[in-house]
């Protein structure tokens, strides 16, 4: 049976969307490929391990993924790459990845709004159960106690506006309008006017991949830039003339200071391949 | 910080007319690292100076809680005694980011600025844990100057203690979970607790 080992801060494409494998071993059906290229829902099995793994960061114009060091993923001439291996030769600009996207506006699902709720929880100031409040990266002044979409509403606190977000909102827009509530939760939390581009902390990886679809849906090009080829505290969001291609070369690769546990992930069928973070999962081998 | 002029230059350079001019005038050896060309009198040396920067960056990182970029600069020079090229240093320091030896934390300057500190990646949970346990007494006293927080995390104090207590609240003001008063007291965020419990 294929398998591979990625964590649990992984993200997998599911029907409803993307989310974090979490941290528990459970069996779920996630977006992969076949061997012809075309997208299908699959069973996966997923084996939480007590083995803990530096989380190995890869990036490109249009995924960006945390994955255990010992992941193998898939190159577009159809090789598999350790990223241990890419990470000490320094060589993610030389591969070509292949990643995908959904095009279809997913249908979320309770989980989906879990995991997403659980992020937007990280990234905040401070948050309770019900309510997460995330610092914009500029002052919106003037806009305070408005509302950027509902359920959603600005705050000014001296030079900084912060973005008060509920649950229930979140919820909600999954079965309606999930791309524009993320879409202005991003224009109001991560936008940079200088640089006319959204910048988003390098673990943000669940959001990245939530917005680069949304984007992609809403018909605005935008490519994933990081600070270098051998480190990035943040992915930048910018705005391009052509849309990135899927085939691309590896924009950065690390291996960061924060580790997590690693998942075991089975499949069964030999000739589909899962993807994680918008990445091509190669299976283990021997 | 300006003792390190007086030390002689590494004989590492990004260019083979730059190493010439510090010297040498052979340059055999080279290497890459995130775009940027190092250039040695030859293969052996380059690996050694190379791994004599790599082992002093890691060191000094080591003994300190977080350094900013001009400091971790600094102090590497004063390890091995020599001046190093400003992008020989650069490509060194992203490949022990690469490598995960040390990481980099964001932090927002009172312009709003984002900037960056560098911490050692054995120190990670302890930063970590700082994080929270200044959060916690923001959030009861309101308003901390960074010389009370130096005192709390650092009580043995020295040298870069005062800084690093500094990049814990700007790491936090950067969430928005302080915010500046002045370059040396931090305040918590009152409207934010005030938006929580209108919306809860």
């Amino acid at each position: 049976m294929p398998s591979g080992s990625i964590l649990e801060r992984s993200v997998l494409l599911t029907p409803s969307g993307w989310r974090r494998c979490g941290n528990k071993s459970t069996e779920l059906d996630v977006i992969g490929l076949d061997r012809a290229g075309t997208p299908q829902a699959g069973r996966i099995r997923l084996e939480l391990s007590s083995v803990r793994s530096r989380v190995a960061f890869v990036g490109t114009a249009t995924a960006a993924g945390e994955f255990a060091e010992a992941t193998r993923l898939l190159l577009a001439a159809g090789d598999a790459v350790d990223l241990r291996q890419v990470i000490a030769t320094e060589s993610a600009s030389e591969l070509q990845f292949e990643t995908f996207r959904i095009d279809a506006r997913p249908q979320g699902s309770p989980q989906q709004a879990k995991s997403l709720w659980e992020e937007l929880q990280a990234l905040s100031a401070t948050a309770d159960p019900e309510t997460a409040v995330i610092r914009c990266a500029e002052q919106c002044t003037g806009k305070a106690n408005r509302a950027p979409a509902a359920g959603l509403m600005l705050v000014e606190d001296g030079d900084t506006t912060y973005l008060v977000v509920t649950r229930r909102a979140i919820e909600e827009s999954l079965h309606a309008n999930a791309d524009s509530m993320l879409l202005a939760i991003a224009n109001a939390c991560f936008h940079r006017s200088e640089e006319n581009r959204w910048e988003l902390e390098a673990d943000s990886t669940l959001l990245v991949m939530w917005l680069l679809d949304a984007l992609r849906r809403a018909g605005i090009r935008r490519s994933a830039q990081y600070d270098s080829l051998q480190h990035s505290c943040f992915v930048f969001i910018d705005l391009v003339s052509t849309d990135p291609a899927p085939l691309g070369p590896g924009r950065c690769a690390f291996l960061s200071s924060r580790s997590s546990n690693e998942i075991r992930i089975e499949w069964s069928d030999p000739s589909w391949t899962p993807v994680v973070s918008g990445f091509l999962l190669s299976p283990k081998t021997g | 910080m300006k003792s390190e002029t007086q030390y002689p230059d590494l004989p590492l350079a990004t260019s083979q007319r730059t190493l010439q001019s510090k010297g040498c005038h052979e340059s055999e050896g080279q290497t890459r690292l995130g775009g940027v060309t190092i250039y040695a009198r030859s293969d052996e040396e380059l690996r050694r100076l190379c791994d004599d920067v790599t082992t002093a960056i890691d060191r000094v990182i080591q003994a300190h809680a977080s350094l900013t970029r001009s400091h971790l600069e600094w102090q590497v020079q004063k390890e091995i005694k020599n001046r190093i090229d400003r992008r020989v240093f650069g490509a060194l320091l992203g490949a022990a980011l690469r490598r995960g030896i040390i990481d980099q934390i964001p932090c927002a300057a009172e312009s709003g600025k984002v900037f960056r500190v560098y911490i050692h990646a054995t120190s990670r949970s302890l930063f970590d844990d700082r994080l929270v346990a200044v959060i916690a007494r923001l959030r009861k006293d309101r308003v901390l100057p960074v010389r009370v927080v130096r005192d709390v995390l650092f009580p043995l104090g020295g040298w870069g203690t005062w800084s690093s207590a500094s990049h814990i609240l700007a790491r936090l003001a950067l969430r928005g979970s302080a915010k500046y008063v002045d370059a040396k007291t931090f305040a918590w965020p009152e409207e934010v607790d005030h938006a929580v419990r209108q919306h809860s």
